[in-house]
């Protein structure tokens, strides 16, 4: 599972007012370089949850300390950053986390991550 | 023979031993005289008791049986006589004969003429007082018992059941029984009634034994012996044979009586069955197969003879192949019955399956839930018609060929709406303003208690139609005048049964938890009865509420409030689910990896501008992946089966041999389809945050959920992750 998918992952546990973002308690973590496709990047970026980046870099540190260290507010013109992009770019599309899981931040409902698959099914009675 | 031999009684079913044994017969009583007790001759009496020993006593016993047996009428002399007690009042004697045969004539003897110790030795003059009883005769043997008879004894003989076919029991296990008793039944074995003679058991027995084998054992009832007896074999075998040998004919029976004259009578045309004795166990196994009561043998007959004003019954309302197609929809896998509805009432819940459409019954209150929006109320409308120009019988006929369960069950609710029932006091009727139905499935031993529907919550005429099996319904009067009148009518399956005036208000109706009913003296075992029961809610005011129906099915919940949508029916569960768990791998290959795409969709994909974020709901193995991808954008897949979306990251997905176009990644997008980003998720409930992405696709999966609530979520998640 990519950070880029984890931003736009939500817990829909019932009674759950704010889902999102979902926290990360990663057991294995990889990292696979790929050409950096900065069209994509830079068209997904207004779309993104830039703090939830923020977040998931943070608690991903944790385990991962190659992870770069982002700024806590996204410039304004950030086209023109290129080592930002490259690092946003990294982040978001090349950090896998392989197995561990994922938190509501509403009501510490864990959701599995297997084989990078998170299970995002919920229980009769959740729903 | 020693003293330490072992004797038991022959019982009276038991053959006689053969005649290379002696036969021994015990007797009982006090052989000593009795104490005068008049003319104060007492005391010289106790003084001359002294002479009465043993040896007197065996004496005396040994001229009685062994010389003068012929006076008391006695066929033949005892070969020895044994004094068992040593001293006074000497009770017990054995006596010994030639043969067992020679013993039991003696017996025979004792106990018609219901000889007295005083009568045993007035034959031989002796002058003094004895007792005036009669002899208890016991006839013995050394021989072992058989070993399945060992628990029976002259107070508990053994009880036997023909095997025949019972309620509750298994077919093979019959047969089985049947091939491997060594027990029959036989009737018909004498003509007439019979004389006194025939009191004796053990005559009796060896009497019918002369018909069948000497070897045989027979099981006599005084008070049946007209009508049958049992007869043991030595062997299934034998007991084969001799059903084989002996049915439908007519045997000979022979026997000497006590004097020694032959008799000779010829039995009626034999009827032979099987039987075995009827054990506790066995009785257990028969009650344990099911709860509730034994069928009654009360004779339950047809309306037709039961008048109670107001109870119509017409049978065959509904055509087989009607009823086939309801009970599949009513009774099979996907029943209509509430999930987890619980049906409380004030003791309890109510055990059968209840499924109401329409409007609830509340059975705690014993009333109709009249404002649908409340909690516990909520229920699927009415099945209702959409015929177009068709007739109702044609939209009937056409919903049978086509197997629509829930047409049927509409055009039969329509077809008992335009029935006009007839009432010989009160001219036509008709039940126009039925909104509700109760779907109700009895297994057998399930019932209901008697009960009057509650006036205020329905109106007149109350439908019963029966589905599957008949059963009988009980109907108790509780009409002042006639009250305590119990009358049972039993309700063919595919028949219509109306409850209306007198019937539906002054007469109870129940129907008895139990297996079996009795219909016309035949009793049947029950089947599984699905009823559909129509009747008309009532308002405050009395008058018929407005019905709520449709003719989308199945029916759905109709407030998606108060019963989540959300959850997975059954169906799908065991049918969409579990199937493509279990396919996924093979599907991937025939299906999936082929890469045939909807040209619509793809369209829809291109044109999308480059850098989009898609979500695919319902991805299964990433068909579309590619394409998106190559479209410049990023997609997201979900879908409900694990299984399936590991196919998407499996080997076979990664490789470039044999993939068709469709499915080719080009190179600087490689990683994204070595690594798609898939979760697993209900596409009731998108895990994607609201207006995250750009499109959002669903292709294939509409046709899996099983209502219509369910396929407007679905679309309103759909729309919800992209808005």
């Amino acid at each position: 599972m990519r950070l880029l998918t984890h931003n736009y992952l939500q817990s829909n546990v019932k009674g759950t007012e704010e889902g999102y973002p979902l926290g990360i308690v990663p057991e294995t973590v990889e990292i696979e370089k790929s050409p950096v496709d900065r069209e994509l990047l830079l068209s997904i970026l207004p779309k993104l949850n830039y703090d939830a980046v923020h977040q998931a870099v943070a608690q991903l540190r944790l385990h991962c300390s190659t992870l770069p260290k982002l700024p806590s507010t996204l410039p304004e013109n950030i086209s023109n950053d290129e080592n930002l992009v490259n690092d946003l770019y990294f982040v978001l599309f090349d950090v896998h986390v392989k197995n561990g899981c994922l938190v509501c931040p509403a009501t510490q409902r864990k959701f599995p991550i297997k084989d990078g698959i998170p299970n995002m099914i919920l229980h009769e009675d959740e729903i | 023979m020693t003293q330490t031999a072992t004797f038991r009684s022959i019982l009276a079913h038991e053959p006689i031993p053969s005649d290379d044994q002696h036969g021994y017969l015990h007797i009982q009583g006090a052989f000593c005289p009795k104490q005068q007790r008049r003319d104060g001759r007492e005391q010289q009496e106790e003084k001359q008791e002294s002479y009465w020993t043993v040896e007197t006593l065996q004496t005396a016993l040994s001229r009685v049986f062994q010389h003068n047996f012929a006076s008391l009428g006695f066929p033949m002399a005892a070969t020895q006589v044994e004094v068992l007690d040593t001293v006074a009042p000497f009770t017990k004697i054995r006596l010994i004969y030639e043969t067992p045969l020679q013993a039991l004539h003696v017996l025979v003897v004792i106990r018609q003429r219901k000889t007295t110790i005083q009568s045993l030795f007035q034959c031989i003059d002796l002058d003094e007082h004895f007792g005036s009883r009669p002899i208890q005769a016991t006839l013995l043997t050394q021989q072992p018992q058989l070993s399945d008879t060992i628990a029976w004894t002259r107070s508990s003989p053994p009880k036997f059941r023909r095997l025949l076919m019972r309620p509750g029991e298994s077919e093979t296990l019959l047969q089985e029984e049947r091939a491997t008793t060594r027990f029959v039944f036989v009737s018909n074995l004498l003509q007439n009634e019979h004389d006194a003679d025939w009191d004796e058991p053990f005559w009796v027995a060896q009497a019918i034994r002369s018909a069948f084998a000497v070897d045989v054992e027979v099981f006599v009832n005084h008070k049946s012996l007209s009508k049958y007896c049992h007869l043991g074999f030595r062997s299934a075998e034998e007991a084969q044979q001799a059903v084989a040998t002996y049915q439908g004919k007519q045997v000979e029976w022979k026997w000497a009586g006590a004097t020694g004259t032959e008799h000779s009578i010829t039995s009626g045309m034999l009827f032979l069955d099987y039987a075995s004795i009827t054990q506790r166990s066995r009785r257990r196994l028969v009650r344990g197969d099911g709860p509730g009561e034994p069928s009654r043998s009360e004779c339950t007959s047809l309306t037709a003879d039961v008048q109670i004003p107001g109870l119509v019954l017409i049978p065959d309302f509904v055509s087989p192949e009607e009823e086939a197609v309801l009970l599949a929809v009513l009774d099979g896998p996907h029943a209509p019955w509430a999930p987890a509805q619980n049906t409380p009432t004030e003791g309890g819940t109510v055990k059968r399956s209840v499924q109401h459409c329409g409007y609830v019954f509340d059975y705690r209150t014993a009333d109709v839930l009249r404002d649908r929006s409340n909690s516990g109320a909520d229920c699927p409308p009415m099945p209702a018609v959409d015929r177009g120009d068709k007739t109702l019988e044609e939209y009937l006929g056409e919903s049978v060929r086509e197997g629509c369960g829930w047409e049927v069950v509409a055009g039969v609710i329509e077809r008992v709406r335009r029935t006009t029932f007839s009432d010989e006091d009160d001219g036509e009727h008709s039940y126009k303003t039925i909104n509700q139905l109760t779907v109700n499935r009895y297994a057998p031993g399930e019932g209901i208690g008697s009960h009057v529907d509650t006036p205020s919550a329905f109106g007149d005429g109350l439908i019963s139609i029966s589905l599957g099996s008949g059963i009988v319904m009980e109907f108790n009067c509780v009409q002042e005048e006639t009250k305590g009148l119990r009358k049972q009518v039993f309700l063919p399956p595919r028949s219509l049964l109306l409850m209306s005036k007198e019937a539906r208000y002054s007469w109870e109706h129940m129907i008895v938890s139990r297996m079996t009913d009795t219909i016309d003296g035949e009793v049947v075992r029950r089947g599984t009865r699905v009823s559909l029961t129509l009747r008309t809610a009532l308002d405050k005011n009395g008058s018929p509420m407005a019905c709520v129906e449709s003719h989308s099915f199945p029916p759905c919940w109709g407030n998606p409030n108060l019963l989540s949508p959300l959850a997975t029916p059954d169906c799908e569960r065991n049918h969409v689910h579990a199937v493509y768990d279990a396919i996924a791998t093979q599907w991937h290959h025939t299906r999936g990896k082929r890469g045939v795409l909807w040209p619509g969709a793809t369209q829809f994909l291109q044109k999308l501008p480059p850098g989009s974020v898609v979500a695919d709901v319902g991805c299964g193995d990433g068909k579309y992946f590619p394409a998106i991808w190559e479209a410049g954008s990023y997609v997201i897949g979900t879908d409900i089966s694990l299984p399936l979306l590991e196919t998407a990251t499996s080997a076979a997905s990664l490789c470039d041999e044999g993939v068709p176009e469709s499915r080719r990644v080009s190179e600087p997008r490689r990683h994204l389809r070595n690594r798609p980003a898939i979760a697993v998720a209900d596409c009731m409930s998108v895990p994607l945050r609201t207006g995250s992405c750009d499109a959002a696709i669903c292709i294939a999966v509409m046709h899996h959920l099983s209502n219509e609530s369910r396929r407007r979520r679905c679309i309103e998640e759909l729309t919800e992750v992209c808005i």
